[in-house]
């Protein structure tokens, strides 16, 4: 694998884990009502820094020692990506406000934090769409250099 | 997706210049290997450039690598 696919798997792994640790911490406060146990902090703090230490190491590692950091075809796959990102970004915004809309009516009112929570989620499911588009792009191959 | 009608003789080149190795082929010609092979299975185009920068790694000509077909 070379550096941006290893860079995507970081991406994807972190963000899915950040999401799983979001949503047990945000059932347990909100619907269980009471703080996360400390095992599971420690658990997320362990999955933080192994998730972070394993990516510092396997990503600097070079397949051949005059490997670049990125070649054209990288250039081209990480456009491609950034163009889905994009896309993606616009989808969840209005999926997420027609969602509210459809579970507290037009003239419902929600508070604050919900809306940080909708905005980090986003930013996660983002970053995961971001990394699914080049590992996909990978697998497919492109066939436009250039473009 | 446009259908690619461009197809090469890098891996025939590869065997014939000292068995040389998809990464070596990389190293020359600056890219990953990831992207030769990406190149020698037909899934991907190269610029200008990098036709030129693989046609130079085996001391011979674009068109004795890549070949268009209409």
């Amino acid at each position: 694998m070379n550096k941006t696919q290893k860079g995507a798997w970081f991406n994807l792994a972190g963000s899915l884990f950040a999401i799983c640790v979001f949503s047990w911490t945000g059932f347990t406060l909100f619907g269980l009502k009471r703080l996360p146990d400390k095992g599971f902090m420690f658990a997320t703090l362990a999955g933080f820094f192994l998730i972070t230490g394993i990516s510092l190491f396997y990503i600097r590692k070079k397949q051949s020692p005059n490997e670049p950091e990125s070649d054209e075809r990288d250039k081209l796959i990480l456009r491609n990506a950034v163009i889905a990102a994009f896309v993606s970004v616009w989808v969840l915004l209005f999926t997420a406000n027609i969602s509210l809309q459809l579970a507290f009516g037009a003239g419902g009112l929600i508070p604050v934090w919900s809306l940080r929570l909708i905005n980090v989620a986003i930013l996660y499911l983002v970053l995961i769409v971001y990394a699914t588009a080049i590992l996909v792009q990978y697998g497919w191959g492109e066939n436009n250099a250039g473009e | 997706m446009p259908e690619n009608n461009l197809t090469n003789n890098i891996r025939r080149l590869r065997f014939e210049h000292n068995e040389m190795t998809q990464q070596e082929l990389a190293d020359k010609a600056q890219v990953t290997r990831q992207t030769i092979f990406a190149i020698e299975s037909g899934k991907y185009a190269p610029s200008l450039p990098l036709a030129f920068r693989i046609a130079k790694a085996f001391g011979v000509g674009v068109e004795q690598v890549f070949q268009y077909e209409e």
